[in-house]
């Protein structure tokens, strides 16, 4: 009879690992010669709840919002893969007006022409 | 001994061709489903008893872009934002609408125009609409007749 019970209770539907619901912010990418330009729309996200991580080339925002009105408290949250050789110490973040803006800056180019010789 | 995968793989790279094509497709049409995309974010209202809460997301809207019209018990709010791509940038990723929000609430009671206050912090526009005396709830006390 126990053994059944255990087994009922196995039934139950899983529990949720993540604590508190996510939700996937708009994000902009921009990029020229020497930087890349990430905004990100995190509305109601003060600096003190917003998180930006840095690590192993992977780029990860995630930004707390509290509950309001009939929400439950949920967070921002996204991550992205940057390209080899960002500078991980010269990121920079700014956030206005629940806009987040990250500037990254690009490896400087080593770009040389290589002389052609012909064989006479 | 060597094998040499690379001729092995060949008669399927095709194959495997084909379902980057079907992976590009698919991020296309499941992108990440977003909080307001194509208009702006949230709106909501509470009733607190004695007053409305009036929330709007609105991120990347300057104060000055907000206008914001209380009348009776109607609630007017015109907001906008433009998103234009810096000149000289490729644009990798193009998430982030421009909107404008132009809409009008009309409010369960009437409030009072004059005590409303309006805020907006991080991208966050929070009204608190004090309603009028006679719409607030009262408590009735219940005599007994003894």
């Amino acid at each position: 009879m126990t053994a059944i019970d255990t087994q009922k209770k196995d039934n139950a539907p899983a529990e949720r690992v993540e604590q508190r619901p996510t939700a996937t912010p708009a994000v902009d990418i921009y990029e020229n010669r020497d930087q890349i330009v990430l905004l990100a729309d995190l509305p109601g996200v003060s600096p003190a709840n917003l998180t930006v991580h840095f690590e192993r080339g992977e780029l990860l925002l995630r930004g707390s919002r509290e509950a309001s009105g009939d929400r439950p408290a949920f967070d921002y949250v996204r991550s992205f893969v940057l390209p080899k050789g960002i500078d991980g110490e010269a990121i920079a973040a700014e956030l206005d007006a629940g806009v987040l803006k990250v500037t990254l800056s690009k490896p400087p180019q080593k770009s040389r022409q290589i002389p052609v010789r012909a064989k006479v | 001994m060597l094998v040499r995968w690379s001729d092995w793989d060949t008669p399927f790279d095709s194959f495997a061709d084909l379902r980057r094509r079907f992976d590009r497709l698919f991020d296309e049409v499941g992108a990440p489903r977003r909080e307001g995309s194509g208009h702006a974010g949230r709106l909501e209202l509470t009733d607190e008893g004695e007053r409305f809460v009036f929330r709007a997301e609105l991120p990347g809207v300057a104060e000055k872009d907000v206008d914001l019209v209380v009348e009776d018990d109607v609630l007017t709010l015109r907001a906008k934002r433009s998103v234009e791509p810096p000149a000289g940038w490729v644009a990798h990723r193009r998430e982030r609408p421009a909107y404008e929000v132009a809409r009008a609430f009309t409010l369960p009671t009437r409030v009072d125009a004059e005590r409303s206050v309006a805020t907006l912090e991080h991208g966050v526009l929070t009204v608190s609409l004090p309603k009028e005396r006679a719409a607030v709830p009262r408590k009735i006390q219940i005599q007994s007749r003894a």
